[in-house]
C-alpha cells in the first residue's frame, strides 16, 4: 500500500495489483459517531445519489453508470466502532477489457458525486423530503429481518451511552427535523472538515489516479484530521437479560459479551482464534454441540468485534429452548475458561483464519476493507504480517482471553404467546 | 483422464474440460487467484421429487425436501464424524437450489488434499436411523427460520401463485411436517440415483492444476458408466396460472411484493434466453428506466426494486419486486408499461445501455470471485450451457429477440402479484 499525503487531513493510498480485471475507488470522509450525524450521514448518501453537478437527476446518474459497462456507485454511511465513515465508491471493469476507455469518465463521476453532490449549490427540496421518507422507511423496517433486529436491539442495550451504540443509520425523530438547507450544510462541513482517505484498489494505472484525486481535492481545504478509536470497556457492572415478544415461529438469542481486549493488544490476535475456536464454523464448539449433538439450531456461532474488544453469539432457536441453549453456550464458554480444547483445535482455527486472510488479496473490497481498518488502528500491517501474528497465538493466550469474557447482555425475541 | 484446452482471448484464461470414464464431467478455469475453488456437484435439487431410476420403469415419488435433507447428511461419516472436519483451513460448505445439489470448498493452501476429501465424503453415504432422527432437529430449525423470512414467503407464494403442479412452487428443504418423514432408506433411494459420477461434475477456479486434477478423479471416482439413464419426471403443467394475487402478514413497517412472469417457453437455448429477458428486464424496470424514475419520484418504490429471470430446464419465471406502501399501484404501473413498450417499441438507446451493462457484469462476474465463477459455472453446466461461450452469445442478441420475449413472457393473464403486507 502506497500512501500520498494529498494536503494536509486528505490522504490517498494506492493498493494496486495487476491481476485485477476491475478496480474500486472509494472517498471515505471520517469524524467522530454522533448520534445526529449517524441520521444526518444515512440522508446525505441517499441524496448524494440523487443528483449532481454532473448528472442533474437520479435517472441521468443511473444511465451514466449503465454507459460505464454497469460500473457500480456506492454510497454508504456505516461505523467502525465509534467513527464514522461517509464513504462515496465507484467499482469499474478495466478499459483493456472494454471496447473503449471509461477509466476517466468513471473517476469524473466518483469525485463529482463525492464532492459536488447536489445541482446548483444546494439540495433540491422536495428531493430531501422524498429521501427522508425513504430514511425512514428504511429504519422502521429494520425490524423485517429478524436475525439482523436481535442483533441490533443487543446492541441498544448493551452500548446504551456509549458512542459505539449509535444505530448508524439513524433515527426517525431526528430524520424528521433535517432540512434541504441543514442537509447541505452538513455536506459542506463534512468536505470541509472532515478526514478524507482516498483509496484505489484492484488493477488501474497509478499515476492517473494520483492526477485525477489531486485536481478533485485541489479546491478544498486542509484540515486537521484523526481517526477515532472506541473506547473499550471490560467491567459489567450488571448483566442485562431483555426479551421481546413478537408475532414470529422462531426465536433469536444474542449474547453480547466484554473482553475489554484493545485492538492494539497482542491478545487481539488470540481473541481472533479463540471466538473460531468457541463459534466461529463448522469446526468450533457451539456447531459442534449446540448444533450437532444437541440438534437445538441451524445456525450459532460466536464473531469477535477487535475494535471495541467485545464476543457476540447468535442463534435461531425454539422458543422453549432458550434455557437448554443458552446453558449449552455458558458450558463450553466454561470449556474454553478450562483451557478444554486441544492442540488440534487450535491448529484448524488458525487454518481457517489465515485462509481467510489469504483470500482477501482476491477481491478488491475485502482488500480495502482490510488495509483501511489497518489505517484506523494507525499501523501498518500487511496480511502476511496479520497471519504471522495469528500463526503465534499460544494455548494460554487463548485460555487468557476465555477468562477476560465477561457476560454483559443476553437478549432474546420469542413469540407472542408467552406475553 | 484427458482434457481439452481451450484459451479465452477475452479474458486471457484458460479452460480445461474433460469425461471422465464414469461419465463425471470435469472443468478447470485457470485464474490467478490466490483463492481456488472446487464444487462436487449433482444434478439433482429441490424440483426432482419424481424420477424413473435406471432400469426401472415404474416412476418414483417421493416428499419434498428430500435433495436438501440429502445435503446436510452426506456431511455424516461412518465414524460417526462430520465432513467438515476432514478439511484443513479451508471453507466448506453446500446447498441446495431447484435443480442441483452443490458441494464445495475453497482455500489458498492444501488445495489437491482438500480436493480428495471432497470427492471422498460426497461419495461415502452414511445414513441411520439415529443420525437421520438427529438431523431433523436442526432443519427443522433452518425451515423454520425462512418461515420468519418475510421475503422468502412474499416469493413463494408468488411461485404458487404462477405454478400449479410444478414442484417449483414448493420451498427447497420443505415443510417441517415432510422434513420430520424422511427415512435414511429413503435417502439411500434418492443418493442412489442422483449421486452416480455421471449426473454430477467437477468444477474448480484458480491458480489450479488440471493434471492433478484429473489424478486424483482417476483414483477416486471407481464407478463406471451406468447402464440407463435417470429420467427426470415433471407433473404437466398448464399454461394459465393459478391465482393472481395472494396475500401474507408479517411484523415489519414496509409491505414487499413479488410479481412474476411464467414463462410458457422451456428448454431450447436457455444462455441466449437468459441475456434477452435479462437486457429487457433492465430496460423496462431498471434503475435508468423511465418507469424506475416515474415510480421513485412518486414514492412509489425505493432501491430495492428490480427485477431478474431465473429458469432451469423444465420451468422459467421472472419476477419483479421490491417494498412499496401500494404494490398494487406499482404492478398496475408495471403492466402498463409493459403494455406502452409493446406498443411503441423497446428505445433503441435503452436496450444498447442494457446490453453492455450486461457486458459489463460477466467481466466483473468473470474477474471477480473464484466462487461465484464456480458456481455461475456449475449452474449453467447442469443446464446446459457452456458459460464461456456468453460473448458470442451476446453478440447474437439483438432488440428484434427483445421485443418477441416481450411479447412472448410478459403477459398479464400470466402473472401473479404476492405481496406481504405489515400486521395491523
Amino acid at each position: 500500500m502506497k500512501k500520498i499525503q494529498l494536503k494536509k487531513g486528505i490522504d490517498l493510498y494506492l493498493i494496486k495489483d495487476e491481476k485485477f480485471k476491475t478496480y474500486m475507488a472509494s472517498v471515505i470522509f471520517y469524524r467522530p459517531l454522533t448520534r445526529e450525524g449517524a441520521s444526518n450521514g444515512s440522508l446525505l448518501v441517499q441524496t448524494l445519489k440523487m443528483g449532481n453537478e454532473l448528472c442533474r437527476t437520479n435517472r441521468e446518474l443511473n444511465v451514466a453508470l449503465d454507459k460505464l459497462y454497469g460500473a457500480g456507485l456506492y454510497c454508504s454511511s456505516g461505523k467502525r466502532g465509534e467513527e464514522h465513515n461517509i464513504r462515496v465508491a465507484a467499482e469499474a471493469v478495466c478499459d483493456q477489457f472494454l471496447p473503449e476507455p471509461i477509466f476517466d469518465r468513471t473517476l469524473e463521476l466518483l469525485f463529482t458525486t463525492a464532492f459536488k453532490g447536489g445541482v446548483d449549490g444546494k439540495f433540491d427540496p422536495d428531493t430531501v423530503k422524498q429521501e427522508k421518507t425513504n430514511l425512514i422507511d428504511r429504519i422502521r423496517n429494520q425490524i423485517s429481518d429478524k436475525r439482523y433486529y436481535a442483533s441490533m436491539r443487543l446492541d441498544e442495550i448493551m452500548f446504551a451511552g456509549e458512542g459505539c451504540g449509535v444505530n448508524s443509520l439513524g433515527y426517525e425523530e431526528d430524520v424528521e427535523k433535517i432540512t434541504a438547507e441543514g442537509l447541505y450544510e452538513y455536506y459542506r462541513d463534512i468536505i470541509n472538515t472532515s478526514g478524507i482517505s482516498i483509496v484505489f484498489t484492484g488493477n488501474f494505472d497509478e499515476s492517473a489516479a494520483e492526477k485525477a484525486a489531486r485536481a478533485a481535492v485541489e479546491p478544498l481545504p486542509e484540515r486537521e484530521a484523526a481517526h477515532t478509536l472506541a473506547r473499550i470497556k471490560s467491567e459489567v457492572s450488571e448483566v442485562k437479560r431483555v426479551t421481546d415478544h413478537m408475532d414470529v415461529t422462531q426465536g433469536k438469542l444474542a449474547i453480547g459479551m466484554r473482553t475489554g481486549i484493545k485492538p492494539s493488544e497482542d491478545m487481539a490476535w488470540a481473541q481472533t482464534v479463540f471466538s473460531a475456536i468457541y463459534g466461529g464454523g463448522p469446526s468450533s464448539k457451539l456447531f459442534n454441540n449446540v448444533r450437532e449433538r444437541l440438534s437445538l439450531c441451524y445456525y450459532a456461532s460466536s464473531w469477535a468485534n477487535d475494535l471495541l474488544g467485545v464476543l457476540n453469539i447468535s442463534s435461531g432457536i425454539e422458543f422453549e429452548n432458550f434455557d437448554p441453549a443458552y446453558n449449552e453456550i455458558m458450558a463450553q464458554l466454561q470449556a474454553m475458561k478450562n483451557g478444554d480444547f486441544t492442540d488440534e483445535d487450535i491448529d484448524i482455527a488458525k487454518k481457517e483464519i489465515c485462509n481467510s486472510y489469504r483470500s482477501r488479496v482476491d477481491s478488491v473490497e475485502a482488500m480495502e476493507y482490510f488495509y483501511t481498518a489497518q489505517i484506523l488502528l494507525g499501523r501498518d500491517i500487511t496480511i502476511g504480517q496479520a497471519i504471522e501474528n495469528i500463526e503465534k497465538v499460544t494455548k494460554e493466550q487463548i485460555v487468557e482471553v476465555a477468562n477476560r469474557v465477561k457476560l454483559d447482555t443476553v437478549y432474546f425475541l420469542t413469540g407472542k404467546e408467552e406475553a | 483422464m484427458n482434457f481439452t484446452r481451450k484459451y479465452d482471448e477475452l479474458l486471457k484464461d484458460c479452460i480445461y474440460e474433460g469425461e471422465h470414464k464414469s461419465g463425471l464431467k470435469v472443468i478447470i478455469l485457470q485464474k490467478n487467484t490466490a483463492k481456488k475453488y472446487a464444487t462436487f456437484s449433482t444434478c439433482y435439487g429441490s424440483i426432482n421429487t419424481e424420477f424413473v431410476v435406471p432400469r426401472e420403469t415404474e416412476v418414483t415419488k417421493v416428499i419434498d425436501g428430500v435433495a436438501h435433507f440429502l445435503e446436510h447428511k452426506v456431511f455424516e461419516q461412518p465414524d460417526g464424524s462430520n465432513a467438515f472436519s476432514l478439511f484443513k483451513g479451508a471453507n466448506v460448505n453446500a446447498f441446495t437450489s431447484f435443480g442441483v445439489t452443490n458441494y464445495l470448498f475453497s482455500c489458498t493452501d492444501y488445495f489437491y488434499e482438500n480436493f480428495r476429501q471432497l470427492l471422498s465424503y460426497v461419495q461415502t453415504p452414511y445414513f441411520t436411523k439415529e443420525n437421520v432422527e438427529k438431523e431433523k432437529g436442526i432443519i427443522a430449525q433452518e425451515v423454520r427460520m425462512y418461515d420468519d423470512d418475510p421475503d422468502q414467503v412474499c416469493f413463494y407464494n408468488c411461485l404458487r401463485g404462477l405454478y400449479k403442479n410444478h414442484p417449483v412452487r414448493t420451498e427447497i428443504a420443505g415443510s417441517v411436517e415432510e422434513v420430520m418423514k424422511t427415512t435414511p432408506e429413503l435417502l439411500y433411494k434418492c443418493y442412489n440415483t442422483f449421486y452416480h459420477p455421471s449426473n454430477m461434475a467437477v468444477i474448480c477456479v484458480g491458480d489450479i492444476d488440471p493434471e492433478k486434477i484429473g489424478d486424483i478423479v482417476d483414483e477416486l471416482i471407481t464407478k463406471d458408466k451406468p447402464e440407463g439413464e435417470i429420467q427426470q419426471v415433471f407433473p404437466a403443467e398448464p399454461d394459465e396460472i393459478v391465482s393472481p394475487e395472494s396475500e401474507a402478514y408479517f411484523e415489519i413497517a414496509m409491505p414487499s411484493f413479488s410479481l412474476g412472469f411464467k414463462d410458457i417457453e422451456t428448454g431450447g437455448d436457455l444462455l441466449k434466453r437468459d441475456i434477452v429477458t435479462s437486457a429487457l428486464l433492465r430496460v423496462l424496470v431498471g434503475g435508468s428506466s423511465p418507469l424506475y424514475e416515474r415510480l421513485y419520484s412518486e414514492g412509489l418504490i425505493n432501491r430495492n426494486f428490480g427485477g431478474y429471470y431465473e429458469y432451469e430446464k423444465s420451468f422459467g419465471f421472472a419476477e419483479i419486486g421490491g417494498e412499496s406502501k401500494d404494490p398494487k399501484a406499482v404492478a398496475k404501473a408495471v403492466h402498463e408499461e409493459i403494455a406502452r413498450v409493446k406498443r411503441d417499441g423497446i428505445d433503441p438507446e435503452a436496450w444498447r445501455q442494457a446490453m453492455n451493462v450486461l457486458y459489463g457484469r460477466y467481466i466483473r462476474l468473470m474477474g471477480g470471485d473464484v466462487e461465484n465463477i464456480g458456481n455461475e459455472y456449475m449452474f449453467s453446466y447442469h443446464r446446459g450451457v457452456d458459460l464461456s461461450t456468453y460473448p458470442q452469445v451476446w453478440k447474437t442478441v439483438t432488440i428484434e429477440d427483445g421485443m418477441e420475449r416481450l411479447n412472448a413472457l410478459l403477459s398479464p393473464e400470466r402473472s401473479s402479484l404476492s405481496i406481504v403486507y405489515p400486521k395491523n
